[in-house]
């Protein structure tokens, strides 16, 4: 059975497509009633979150990081050497420089509770496991508002609810050197497990260094917002990828209008199986737009194998300033 | 060996400094060892972006430490490498500083040659002697003598290797001068040189491939000043960038001949990327309304200024008498261009679980540089072509204006749609403005916390002006492009895109996802050119952990790309337009990966883990013709493979030490006709009519690579 008449066969039919899907969903269906009757709900006999703790925590009052100390002891540890530790903020409660109650709130009922999980003051804290990802950013956010974090209210992770936990350990950062206290070693590790389909695009014979660690996904995008589409670092396409590939912003004395316009109409940034992470193989890329007469119009098939047109960079083995010239001569971007 | 004396140097000082630290509040650690690898050929792939070290290497470290009423902090990878990576900050309460360095290395082939030496940066030229006996003896009717010189002569060829290093430093400075207020100042430098592969033509086919020598800097700097007080902030920002290219052209002799005429030249001369400069200045509000309301608004100008000297017409002398009678209409491009963007977006909950938006956005690509008339053009500096030619400052602006409501229900749903217009406009295109209305709906199910269910659609329909026929002819109204010609980026087309996830996380042993993506585009209104494409992807992530012992993660990965395009050959000035003429490409691109680990915590001492990954990425090129003679037929498949394994088996010495044993094998496989069997001379056609072209060589090889290496982490 071909799809949409392109000629690709599907490995099965649509039958068996149905049936693996149904199969696979009741699997997971049995699966989730086993497990969830072998783990009752993830805060089951426990309040935290609940509306009488919450009313109740407003009542609580500050009693300073020393009293937090005293249990947690390896946590204060570990958030020692952190850069929120000690770090300025300019009027909370909880004091001029953040502590533990500067993120989780007046502790004094928490403390009251000795530990006691049965007693509802125990939960009169905010533990942000069990926050909502809106409340989690605005505990973040009543600091973390400026620069990288300033959209963070209009970009799409806010909208779909990705909390900043999901991403940060403030306590337990496994990034390198600890910087953004990152959940994994590299911010690219962390974008893939919600966005797998850019793993696969990654793993593209030819692509940008992300998997050998020479940049990540939050060199071209902002996960907390930005202006430009698809959350990026610029204020379009054009303007992130110029901001590493400067030598191709122009503008030029010949413009190739693609290039001018949008990077990605010729390339795949995420990786492809062409050189130079291009959208198809040239000579075809080319001809998607350049059919003309004479060479651009001509097919190339098996016997031009070794045409110089066909093979190695294809087109660009002469027309090799596709990127724009500033030749006078330029204007077929040979010189 | 200088090497090794830097690695032992920065040994002996880690351990002063460790020695030195156990007495101070610091901790870190430092992580080492020495490696052996093999690799059957000398296939660029396997250091593509890295280098694998052969003897001693740095892998990590991580040094912090209280000093002066603040923190530092140093950390760095690969050290002495030329992937290497160094950062450090200094934090004090109101402010902090960071500076980072790492260079990133892009070896493209270690097998490439070439028949140019490089006399001085940008100059590369063959031998006279070898200019000479071609155009004297051997001349363009004489293929035999040609083909038996040249060969002698690219026999002692000089391995050039073709690879760039890009070596970055980043520096920035943090502070709050006064409440509510907090200043930010970043500067980086990024120096990238070395060779690439780059194509110089004297003529129709005859390709002289030399290596483009790459010396370039790009300087970036910004400062932010921020004011955020109860429920605003407004940022202002003023950034300043550079870009220098230190070889700003590319001279290189043409083998087969020795002295210029007026149909060939003995030097052809490339203009390389010219310098430019941009500042940029803009301001972002983020205002809360009340009544949950916000509104997020920015505003960017920037300018682009470009204005490198020209070049002449042609480094042809004899070419030159006749262009010298043709002046430049001016001394440079005088390249101005002026970027608008406007954000503007308004929130508002009016119910707890009720959201909506708008929004708006310009950005606008405003192009300012001159249009200069250009008497004619010598474009390979072979011959000189006296019809006058224009140039086309390209602009464009896109305004997108869009309403997105988020509704849910109940805890466990939670429904988003969104309704977005957008208005394009290009000048000097065949297309002078298109309009698209798109669609998207979603749904997110959370029918246990555990489990997540999504699905997103989305229906887009562009409508592009009617075709300005003026940009497909010359100045005397002859046509040189196919009237029927649609180029994609600016063609009508129906835009298909859904997508399907399905989540099963948080509760052990098992966590698994789900991901399917479909997107299609249909130009349908489009003749000639890209016809439709297609893009399916789907991936599959599993984590297991049964116990406190293992932990096994694997991931698997499917992505198909189908693009089909019409085309219409035609060997005529003005392009023919019989539809016996049509062929036709289908072209698939395939992507399959996976990837597994498995840890195990064989006692309290001993940590073992293995891992996997598979790469085969497949093309597919059906070409089609139903008139043609001879029928088009289809190129060959290609691909690219691959895959390896590694293990690692940990055992901690100490409370503070580790010594690690590891291993890895890796397999390359590639089956392409683009870059393989590249030769270093090419020789096609009979004389007078005959192609010469010169490559490098670069190609694509298999390979099986070998690493084993003793690793030893000290912690204090």
């Amino acid at each position: 059975m071909n799809h949409a008449g392109t000629g690709r066969p599907w490995p099965f039919t649509r039958g068996k497509r149905i049936r693996a899907v149904l199969v696979l969903v009741a699997a997971l269906g049995v699966a989730g009633v086993g497990a969830a009757q072998a783990q009752p709900g993830d805060a089951a006999g426990s309040l935290w979150g609940s509306a009488s703790v919450d009313s109740l925590a407003a009542t609580a009052a500050y009693v300073g990081m020393s009293q937090c100390v005293e249990c947690h002891d390896t946590v204060a540890d570990k958030f020692e050497p952190n850069p929120h530790h000690n770090a300025h903020v300019d009027s909370h409660p909880a004091g001029t420089t953040v502590q533990c109650e500067s993120c989780h709130g007046p502790g004094s009922l928490h403390v009251e509770a000795a530990g006691d999980e049965k007693d509802p003051k125990f939960y009169a804290i905010r533990n942000f496991k069990y926050m909502k990802p809106s409340a989690q950013a605005e505990v973040c956010r009543a600091c973390h508002m400026n620069g990288e974090q300033v959209h963070w209210d209009q970009s799409a992770h806010a909208r779909n609810d990705v909390a900043c936990q999901s991403c940060h350990s403030i306590h337990d950062a496994k990034s390198e050197g600890g910087k953004f206290l990152l959940r994994e070693a590299r911010a690219t590790q962390l974008c893939v497990t919600c966005h797998s389909d850019k793993r696969t695009e990654l793993a593209h014979t030819a692509h940008m260094p992300l998997r050998e660690g020479g940049m990540d996904c939050s060199d071209c995008h902002n996960p907390h917002g930005s202006i430009g589409p698809h959350m990026i670092r610029g204020v379009s396409n054009n303007d992130l990828c110029t901001k590493c590939h400067m030598d191709k912003r122009g503008p030029m004395l010949w413009e190739h209008p693609p290039v001018r316009e949008n990077c990605v109409t010729c390339h795949r940034p995420h990786g492809s199986n062409n050189d130079k992470v291009l959208a198809s193989k040239r000579p075809f890329l080319c001809q998607q737009c350049h059919i003309a007469s004479r060479h651009p119009s001509t097919l190339y098939d098996r016997p031009d194998l070794q045409s110089n047109r066909l093979f190695n960079r294809s087109c660009t083995n002469c027309h090799t300033q596709i990127h724009g010239s500033n030749h006078p001569s330029g204007k077929t971007f040979l010189r | 060996m200088r090497r090794s004396m830097w690695l032992a140097a920065t040994l002996a000082a880690g351990a002063v400094l460790a020695g030195w630290s156990a007495a101070a509040r610091a901790d870190g650690y430092v992580t080492g060892g020495t490696q052996w690898w093999y690799q059957s050929q000398e296939e660029a792939k396997y250091q593509e972006f890295r280098e694998v070290p052969q003897g001693l290497f740095i892998e990590s470290f991580l040094y912090r430490n209280p000093l002066l009423g603040g923190r530092v902090r140093a950390w760095g990878s690969n050290l002495l490498r030329s992937d290497e990576y160094i950062a450090g900050d200094y934090h004090k309460p109101k402010w902090t500083a960071e500076v980072s360095y790492r260079e990133t290395p892009h070896n493209l082939s270690f097998v490439s040659s070439t028949g140019f030496a490089f006399h001085e940066p940008g100059i590369q030229v063959v031998p006279d002697a070898l200019q000479g006996a071609i155009q004297t003896n051997d001349g363009p009717g004489d293929s035999t003598a040609f083909v038996s010189t040249m060969t002698d002569y690219l026999n002692h060829a000089r391995p050039q290797d073709l690879g760039f290093r890009t070596d970055v430093l980043k520096a920035r400075l943090k502070d709050r001068p006064g409440a509510g207020f907090r200043f930010e100042i970043t500067g980086s430098r990024r120096n990238r040189s070395g060779y690439k592969a780059y194509g110089g033509s004297f003529g129709f086919s005859n390709v002289v491939e030399t290596a483009e020598p790459i010396r370039q800097s790009m300087a970036n700097g910004e400062a932010r000043l921020t004011y955020t007080k109860k429920r605003m902030t407004l940022e202002g920002i003023l950034g300043l960038s550079a870009f220098d290219n230190h070889i700003s052209t590319l001279i290189f002799d043409n083998p087969t001949r020795l002295t210029d005429s007026v149909a060939a030249p003995s030097q052809g001369r490339i203009d390389l990327y010219p310098d430019n400069r941009q500042w940029r200045a803009g301001f972002n509000l983020a205002y809360q309304l009340g009544r949950r309301s916000s509104l997020d608004g920015a505003f960017e100008y920037a300018q682009t200024k470009q204005n490198d000297p020209w070049l002449p017409y042609t480094i042809n002398s004899a070419l030159f008498a006749r262009t010298d009678s043709f002046p430049l209409p001016g001394t440079n491009t005088d390249g101005k261009a002026n970027l608008t963007t406007i954000n503007l977006r308004f929130t508002t909950h009016p119910l707890s679980r009720l959201g909506a938006t708008l929004r708006f956005r310009d950005h606008k690509y405003d192009n300012k540089t001159p249009e200069w008339t250009f008497a004619g053009q010598a474009p390979f500096d072979g011959s000189w072509n006296g019809t006058p030619v224009t140039t086309e400052p390209f602009g464009s602006e896109q305004l997108v204006s869009g309403a997105d409501v988020d509704w849910s229900p109940t805890r466990q749903v939670g429904v988003y749609g969104t309704v977005e217009f957008t208005h394009r406009e290009h000048t000097f295109r065949e297309i002078a403005a298109d309009n698209e209305l798109a669609g998207e709906g979603k749904i997110v199910l959370r029918p246990r916390t555990w489990l997540t269910a999504i699905g997103r659609y989305r229906y887009g329909d562009r409508d592009a002006d009617a075709l300005n026929i003026e940009h497909y002819q010359t100045d005397t109204g002859a046509l040189q492009e196919q009237p029927g010609l649609r180029r994609f980026d600016v063609a009508s087309r129906i835009q298909n895109l859904g997508e399907a996830s399905l989540s099963w996380t948080g509760i052990s042993p098992l966590a698994l996802s789900l991901n399917y993506r479909y997107l299609r585009n249909e130009y349908h209104e489009t003749p000639l050119g890209l016809q439709d494409d297609l893009q399916r992807s789907a991936a599959v992530d599993l984590v297991y952990s049964p116990n406190d012992k293992f932990d096994i993660e694997g991931t698997f990965g499917y992505s198909w790309i189908y693009t089909n395009q019409a085309s219409r050959t035609s060997n005529t000035g003005v392009p023919l337009q019989a539809d016996s003429l049509n062929w036709r490409a289908r072209l698939y691109d395939e992507i399959a990966s996976a990837t597994g680990d498995i840890g195990w915590h064989a006692t309290k001492k001993v940590e073992v883990t293995l891992s996997g990954f598979y790469e085969r990425s497949p093309g597919t090129y059906r070409l089609t013709s139903t008139k043609l003679t001879p029928p088009a037929q289809n190129l060959p498949g290609t691909w690219y493979r691959r895959d390896g394994v590694g293990t690692e088996v940990r055992y901690a010495l100490t409370q503070v030490a580790d010594v690690a044993a590891r291993w890895s094998w890796e397999e390359y496989d590639a089956n392409d006709w683009a870059s393989q069997d590249i030769p270093l001379l090419l020789v096609t056609g009979a004389p007078p009519r005959q192609t010469r072209a010169f490559f490098m060589g670069d190609n694509a090889l298999d390979y099986v690579a070998n690493a084993v290496s003793l690793v030893v982490t000290r912690r204090f």
